[in-house]
């Protein structure tokens, strides 16, 4: 199942792009109501262009910028649990926002809010292990910021009642407040993080030898580290700015794209990308249409079965380990 | 020319001290490091290749202080391979093999390299494991994998530390026939002394963090290999006997 050639890579490539093109489709034809793209009224156009179409978009670079920020974390914390979640970012961001809605800030401090209360959030974790050389510390302490924010949260939610309707737009995720603005700017920070860690997949790639093995075959360890890790906090703390905590697509992810296409760095920063932004496209449409009513279900829900479900596929499939050392 | 210069280096690791007055490498040398587990050997080999921070006295490579280079720059000058290196993913044994080029080409593979990388993988006789996972391989598959890594990586001096280790005779052998036509700048621990009697031109020996012989390997005697490693030996045919 594994592929190695460059032919059976390009063939991937462009099933992922197909695969990616038919979800955009029926995210946007399929939704409460199904329309017919060749027989729409005024308001049928309507809701396609201003609401779905949008809508999608924003799951698909989400979703991608999530897969890219897991693979990435992953490599460099040398962990299997590694994503914005247990390094706590997406929390500390989410907390950022809350703090904001709280304290009655308008709508256009809680994106920056929640990037620069993400961004301190790794930062902590920084500091608070710098002195050790000890992967697994940053995954704990990361763990810990996560509880620590998650609590602060919680606190608020209980003490500020009455603005809990936007609080758990936060903590549960979701793309129901979209615009074109919004898609632009997710799609511009998603393609420039993308070409930056593309130009660093050969870098990754070295960082993940041992740490005497890859210092000697030319590369900084601790400054590799310490900007990868700060940029793809960043992303998910820009991600979680636009649509909340959305939970296991930078963790599941990640395993899904190495079980596919090996473990070349080039190759996975895409393929977690595609993977990503097409969980998350489907798990938004799931969360439109499953519901009877015309209610939505929170999407975190849904990225975690469709994600765990396909993940548990290929454990069984592949038999093997899905991650060494 | 002198490719390594220590001046009284000392390094001091937990309850572990290592000493070295005055040594030269020279362009082309072949030098064993050998002595008894715990004898310093490793930490020797971490100073020489700039893996150790904290260390009183100089160390210089090509005349400039070891650790004022950058990672890059170091790269090119000396390829190390550690005592016990790993990697994260089950890459292709071609990847890794590969990856040794980083330092020389900034991480744009070029035809060049995909050639060296084919050429590196036949002379080591790892041609039959090109696609396959590096962690189902074998240890001394494996530690021959890294070997080529590190020869791949075309740096002026190879640091190996115990670079035979899990390997057996055959391959061992093997390798050693590599690196002596290389003609290349070599300084490896070893616990076979008598590889080192064959392979190598120089011979540093360690007890207890000191030097207690540094010279030609014509000129160790029956007393230094005995107090080197605690036990009784005798000469065979320029060889040394333990039993």
């Amino acid at each position: 199942m594994k592929l190695n050639n460059r032919i059976s890579f390009n063939f991937l490539l462009i099933n992922l792009f197909i695969l990616c093109g038919i979800s955009i489709f029926i995210g946007v034809v399929e939704g409460s109501v199904f329309i017919n793209l060749l027989d729409m009224n005024s308001t049928q156009k309507s809701i396609i262009l201003l609401y779905r179409l949008p809508r999608t978009l924003e799951a698909l670079f989400i979703g991608a910028s999530l897969g890219l920020s897991g693979s990435v974390l992953q490599i460099v914390l040398k962990n299997p649990l590694a994503d914005g979640f247990t390094t706590g970012v997406a929390s500390s961001a989410a907390f950022g926002a809350v703090l904001t809605i709280c304290f009655g800030f308008s709508y256009f401090f809680i994106p920056i809010s929640a990037v620069i209360f993400g961004v301190l959030g790794i930062f902590a974790v920084i500091f608070a292990t710098k002195d050790t050389k000890d992967y697994t510390t940053l995954i704990l302490a990361g763990i810990v910021l996560n509880i620590i924010a998650t609590s602060f949260i919680g606190f608020f939610k209980y003490f500020f009642e009455e603005s809990i309707g936007g609080i758990v737009f936060w903590l549960m995720g979701g793309f129901y407040n979209v615009s074109y603005q919004k898609v632009f700017v997710v799609l511009t920070v998603f393609v420039i993080f993308l070409s930056v860690f593309f130009r660093l997949s050969a870098v990754l790639d070295v960082f993940t030898f041992d740490t005497l093995t890859s210092s000697s075959m030319g590369i900084n360890i601790s400054f590799v580290k310490n900007i990868t890790y700060t940029l793809s906090a960043v992303l998910v703390a820009v991600s979680v700015s636009f649509s909340g905590i959305i939970p296991f697509v930078g963790l599941i992810v990640p395993h899904i794209s190495r079980a596919v296409c090996g473990y070349r760095s080039k190759q996975n920063l895409i393929v977690s990308s595609l993977f990503g932004g097409i969980l998350a496209v489907w798990a938004d449409i799931l969360s439109r249409t499953l519901m009877p009513t015309s209610e939505e279900l929170p999407i975190g829900i849904l990225t975690s079965i469709i994600g765990g479900l396909f993940f548990f596929y290929l454990l069984v499939k592949r038999k093997k380990a899905m991650w060494y050392v | 020319m002198c490719s390594i210069r220590i001046d009284n280096l000392f390094i001091k690791r937990g309850n572990f001290k290592l000493k070295c007055e005055h040594l030269f490498i020279n362009k082309g040398e072949k030098v064993a490091v050998l002595g008894e587990n715990g004898s310093g050997k490793t930490t020797f080999l971490l100073a020489v290749s700039g893996n150790v921070e904290n260390f009183e006295g100089k160390i210089e490579l090509f005349d400039k202080a070891i650790l004022s280079y950058k990672e890059k720059e170091r790269a090119k000058l000396i390829s190390f391979l550690p005592q016990f290196g790993d990697i994260l993913f089950n890459n292709t044994v071609f990847d890794v093999v590969l990856l040794g080029r980083y330092g020389q080409n900034n991480g744009i593979f070029r035809k060049d390299d995909f050639n060296k990388t084919e050429k590196m993988l036949s002379d080591f006789d790892l041609m039959k494991f090109k696609n396959r996972g590096f962690h189902e391989l074998s240890g001394g598959e494996k530690r021959r994998v890294f070997l080529a890594k590190t020869m791949n990586q075309e740096a002026v001096i190879d640091i190996l530390d115990e670079p035979f280790a899990n390997m057996d005779i055959k391959y061992s052998l093997y390798m050693l026939e590599i690196m002596q036509k290389m003609k290349k700048t070599t300084i490896a621990s070893l616990h076979d002394i008598n590889i080192a009697m064959v392979f190598f031109d120089r011979l540093i020996v360690f007890k207890k963090g000191e030097i207690i012989f540094d010279g030609p390997k014509s000129s160790i005697t029956k007393e230094v290999v005995d107090e080197a490693y605690e036990v009784s030996c005798r000469i065979l045919d320029n060889r040394f006997m333990f039993f």
